[in-house]
């Protein structure tokens, strides 16, 4: 286990590499492309002092990653707060996100895979597959638009923007309705898949087609006990679809206005603000490396086939 | 069978029960009601004296109060913290009795002559960096001559003082708030109007409470919403939906729409406020008057006023919006004419077209003309590559030292041309206002004598200058003026636009 | 043993739906020019939203009353050039890495490996938004950004097959006679590579078109007023309760392409190596 976390460490600096370069690959001057106002010399300078890029390379690049390491990630250019307050104020937001995407995709898509597995080569079974190539090739923010469209603008049974208001659950869960769903039916379209195939290799196998064969009363063991076998490498795909999850989080905020971390990385974007850029880039990357970390160890715990390297 | 039951089974629960959620709604507003408006951005800052963009504006609104402030829908002066006032037959002096028993929020104290003086003269503050610094500088000083007593000297008469003083940036702030919280004022300002800031979410909202000792009396709403919104479309579905109660319209496919339903209330004024495309004189080849010519003649302005925006603007005779004192209804018209605009571009040794850089703020209402300027200018033979950015930091490029080639915005303007003419067209405005870098000695000229001379004839001969000379210049494309138009829920009661587009709440009530 | 070939070519219905899709996107894209009724950037703003089939547009016109069909034409282009280029430059790349980490071994591989890994420990739209970000929009950018984020796909594949070709008795017997590295590689590694990168390069145009999409709806792709589906969907959305064929078409149509090279990608994979398991 210790080996898994080392192999982590030179990603997690490759990572920060990359953040930081984010600046410097900006044609022109990112000193007057942030500041943009009537930008005074001593202002320019002090700026290029304070983001420190008046040092060698090398050595911004230490200090970068100093100050990440204890958690300072710069200001906000345009709110002048430190970079990691916003961040803080929006992760529930796009947790209640991922997590409303993950619960949406395994709820519609296990179900759906079993009965796809099950009924192999039926109608049913070419609906599902269908149904969830669809899925994954639809774009995420045009299902999102058609959802809205018909449950919020038309229908209004739930709320077109926004993340409903603190404190009053009934706000909050019905606002996260629609953007779950959206971010769901692509991710249960890959689950279902998953699922499915998983499904269709334990079926195979001989104790379940004896099992099979002895009759009905045997059916909901059976599918307990192979759904069981089966869960483990669904538990990973899971896991290893956060960071799909987490890109079409991105989108999915745009479309419905949440105020979460994909809407603010897209708004730092076009306002330029590039501390905000960095460091909402970092924090879901580290964020996916430790979900990542997260399943690797479920999975090597859940079976015991598999060595620890 | 029986598994697909029991997976349907709580699928279904939860997706009712989620359904139910939605059905109770949110919480409850406060008992007076709470209105909540939908902006095109979130504010920049608070400070009345650093005041830029519109949504800076119409959040402070109704946070401050000044001296006078216009009656609401009209340009015409009314009391508001002074009750009364007289001047002196020369113009410069100005004495201001002040309301009695005005109480700053939060627990600042009463309005005293010391934060009248304090608030005018911060303007002029070099430390302050106020934009407006140039348009008060014939203020000589203010004097507390009493505790409800103003006076105000000036070095030479203004003609349009007390439109300054009904103005955004001259709203009155508590001294001792602007000592004690310094550069945080901005987002955490203390005025004497009738709702105070309660907090600021950025890119989420900002909340103005209810200051219940108003000197007008309590407060018709408990609280004020201002939700930011960029994207158009989610602002138009957020007002669908009823998450928010009052939104501008500056679409006529909207406009039709919501004029159809009978439920929502439409307010419409037209504006004080002209939309163009300019050009830099920085920029080559836009310091060649023909080519600035070209670009002039390239534009279908018509087909752009009446297709994209039909019905709810006024196609531009000149530059001031009509409602403007002392603005032009007509000056030199650029006829649509590709034919006319390549010759002289060919003229300007520029037959094969040229490259420049149109930036636009990402809001529709400049951005759909602006594809459609493109698309004419691609017609002659100008490849103007378009570059939308966020509202806030268009701003803040526009108005650096570096400027844009070739940009898209609206003008707000007010009852009186000063601040706009000479802010945007005098060297002295570089490049903070004059976007266009014009500098022309006789319109300095013109501009420095027309400010301040109290000779209404001759101001208005002067402006008259100035916008003839600017027209022909052809620096700027002045498309039309926008209506204001805002739409509200049935139980918003009482707005009224301001072709100013503040967003006062005056007589507003909600009824839910 | 395997079926013949034609046989399991008949056998599959993926490659054929996926072949016939892509084959269709591709040739809107090519004839544009001829298919498409107007100029895809001429405004008429006096036909705005008008609905398909009126005024001479057969997909009607979008808020500018440009001809939705044309834009469509012309978006293909787009979304299939980023496509194709993202997937050759980053599987080019990709593949290059595969096979010298694979080849080479040690610390060469360790450091690669590395270099990959931190690829991928970002989502694909997020890295994508971050060189964007930084380099600005445009279609070369747009390119550039996601050609990195294949680039982990094909090497993982690539150094796997080199790893196990490497191991091959025969390969070793030959390396042992003397045979140099860039033979071994011509001859033994390149052709064991070439169904995989084929499958690859299918799925990987997919994704690359729907990465595009999203940096396009996003406001960071190809800049206006050029047609891109993405852009469209962007451009539609306002009007999507009075005049959804603006954005319905497009999502329709990145639908419909990403699908053709998923289900062509899925049914080379079943072709070419019906023993591979994925």
């Amino acid at each position: 286990m210790t080996r898994r976390l080392l192999a982590a460490v030179p990603t997690v600096l490759g990572v920060l590499a990359v953040v930081f370069l984010v600046i410097h690959l900006i044609p022109g001057d990112p000193v007057t492309a942030m500041l943009g106002d009537a930008a005074t010399g001593p202002q320019i300078l002090e700026t290029r002092h304070a983001l420190g890029l008046d040092a060698p390379l090398s050595q911004q690049f230490a200090r970068f990653v100093l100050r990440y390491a204890v958690g300072d990630l710069g200001d906000s250019i345009r709110t002048q707060r430190p970079v990691i307050v916003e961040i803080t104020s929006r992760a529930s937001f796009t947790v209640q996100l991922a997590v409303g995407g993950v619960l949406v995709a395994v709820v519609l898509g296990v179900p759906l895979g079993v009965l796809a597995a099950t009924r192999r080569g039926t109608v049913e079974d070419l609906v599902v597959l269908l149904a969830s190539m669809a899925g994954i090739a639809a774009p995420v923010f045009w299902i999102g638009l058609l959802l809205s469209l018909v449950f919020a603008t038309r229908l209004g049974w739930f709320p077109s923007i926004g993340a409903g208001r603190a404190g009053d659950w009934g706000s909050v869960l019905s606002a996260l309705v629609l953007p779950s769903v959206t971010l769901g039916l692509s991710g249960m379209a890959l689950i279902a898949r998953m699922t499915r195939s998983s499904m269709l290799d334990v079926l195979r196998e001989d104790y379940v087609r004896t099992a099979l064969a002895k009759g009905l009363r045997g059916f909901a063991v059976v599918y307990r006990h192979a759904l069981r076998n089966a869960a483990i490498p669904i538990v990973t795909i899971v896991g290893f679809n956060v960071g799909y999850l987490l890109g079409g989080a991105v989108l999915v905020e745009t479309v419905f206005a949440r105020p979460g971390l994909g809407k603010l990385l897209v708004d730092a974007i076009l306002a330029r603000d590039y501390p905000v850029v960095q460091g909402v880039t970092f924090f879901i990357a580290l964020a996916f490396i430790l979900v990542n970390l997260v399943t690797d160890l479920t999975y090597a715990l859940l079976d015991p086939r598999v060595e620890f390297r | 069978m029986t598994s697909r039951i029991r997976y349907t089974v709580p699928i279904l629960a939860l997706l009712l029960a989620v359904g139910g959620f939605a059905a109770t709604g949110g919480a409850a507003p406060p008992a007076r009601g709470e209105l909540r408006i939908g902006m095109q951005y979130d504010y920049g800052t608070l400070d009345p004296a650093v005041i830029t963009s519109v949504t800076d504006k119409q959040t402070s609104t109704n946070l401050y109060e000044g001296l006078v402030r216009y009656r609401l829908g009209t340009v015409s002066i009314e009391p508001d913290l002074a009750q009364k006032w007289t001047s002196t037959p020369d113009g410069k002096t100005w004495t201001f009795m002040l309301r009695r028993g005005v109480k700053f929020q939060k627990g600042y104290g009463a309005l005293t002559a010391g934060d009248v003086k304090f608030s005018l003269e911060r303007i002029l503050d070099p430390a302050v960096r106020s934009p407006y610094a140039t348009l008060m500088q014939a203020l000589d000083r203010v004097d507390a001559v009493d505790v409800s007593t103003v006076r105000v000297v000036l070095k030479a008469p203004d003609p349009a003082f007390l439109d300054k003083l009904a103005n955004t940036f001259t709203s009155i702030v508590s001294e001792r708030a602007v000592r004690e919280k310094g550069a945080g004022f901005g987002h955490d300002p203390i005025g004497t109007g009738p709702y105070q800031f309660d907090h600021w979410s950025p890119q989420q909202e900002t909340v103005l409470a209810a200051f219940d000792d108003y000197w007008g009396g309590r407060p018709a709403l408990g609280r004020v919403v201002y939700v930011p919104i960029p994207d158009e479309t989610t602002m138009y579905n957020a007002f669908d939906g009823g998450n928010v109660d009052l939104i501008q319209i500056t679409d006529p496919d909207k406009l039709r729409k919501y004029r159809q339903d009978a439920h929502l209330g439409i307010s419409e004024v037209p504006g004080l406020i002209t939309r163009f495309v300019g050009m830099n004189r920085k920029y080559p080849p836009f310091d060649d008057k023909r080519v600035r010519t070209a670009v002039l003649h390239a534009v279908n302005k018509d087909e752009i006023i009446k297709g994209i925006f039909g019905g709810i603007s006024t196609p531009a005779g000149c530059i001031l919006a009509p409602g403007v004192e002392d603005a032009l209804r007509q000056c030199t018209q650029y006829a649509y004419d590709p034919a006319a605009s390549k010759k002289l571009l060919a003229e300007a040794g520029l037959a094969q077209g040229f490259k420049t850089t149109f930036y636009v703020p990402n809001i529709d209402r400049f951005t759909k003309p602006a594809v459609v300027v493109q698309e004419n200018l691609r017609a002659v033979g100008i490849d103007a590559e378009i570059q939308v950015m966020e509202a806030q930091s268009f701003l803040a490029k526009l108005a650096s030292p570096e400027g844009m080639p070739m940009f898209t915005l609206s003008r707000g303007q007010d009852a009186t041309p000063d601040r706009v003419l000479f802010n945007w067209f005098s060297t002295k405005g570089i490049p903070r206002d004059n976007w266009a870098n014009i500098s022309i000695p006789e319109v300095d000229q013109w501009l420095d004598a027309a400010v301040t001379t109290t000779d209404a004839a001759k101001r208005r001969e002067l402006f008259a200058n100035v916008q003839r000379r600017i027209a022909d210049e052809a620096y700027y494309l002045f498309l039309d003026h926008e209506n204001i138009i805002f739409a509200s829920h049935g139980w918003v009661h009482g707005f009224q636009s301001d072709p100013q587009r503040s967003i006062r709440l005056d007589d507003v009530t909600v009824s839910r | 043993m395997a079926a013949p070939f034609r046989i399991r070519l008949r056998r599959n219905p993926p490659i054929i739906t996926g072949g016939a899709l892509v084959l269709l996107i591709g040739g809107m894209a090519a004839a544009a020019p001829l298919l498409a009724p107007h100029d895809p950037n001429q405004t008429h703003l006096f036909l705005r939203l008008r609905p398909p089939g009126a005024d001479g547009f057969p997909f009607g016109s979008d808020g500018f009353g440009r001809d939705v069909l044309s834009r469509l034409l012309y978006g293909a282009r787009i979304s299939l050039a980023v496509g194709v280029w993202a997937v050759a430059i980053g599987g080019a790349a990709g593949v290059l890495l595969g096979l010298v980490g694979g080849y080479a071994g040690g610390w060469v591989d360790v450091v690669l490996g590395r270099i990959v890994d931190v690829i991928m420990a970002f989502p694909a739209i997020l890295l994508a938004l971050a060189i964007v970000a930084a380099l600005g929009p445009s279609l070369r950018n747009s390119v550039v950004a996601i050609a990195v984020t294949m680039i982990p796909r094909f090497s993982r594949v690539i150094r796997g097959v080199v790893l196990v070709i490497r191991g091959l008795e025969f390969v070793q017997a030959a390396q042992a006679l003397g045979s140099t590295p860039a033979r071994i590689a011509v001859r033994h590694v390149l052709p064991n590579v070439l169904s995989p990168v084929i499958v690859l390069t299918s799925l990987g145009v997919g994704t690359a078109i729907l990465v595009e999409a999203s940096l396009s709806f996003l406001g960071l792709g190809v800049p206006p007023p050029t047609a891109t589906w993405g852009s469209m969907i962007t451009d539609g959305k306002e009007y999507m309760d009075i005049a959804p064929w603006v954005s319905g078409f497009s999502g329709a149509f990145i639908m419909a392409a990403v699908l053709g090279f998923n289900l062509l990608g899925d049914g080379l994979r079943d072709l070419l190596d019906p023993r591979l398991k994925t």
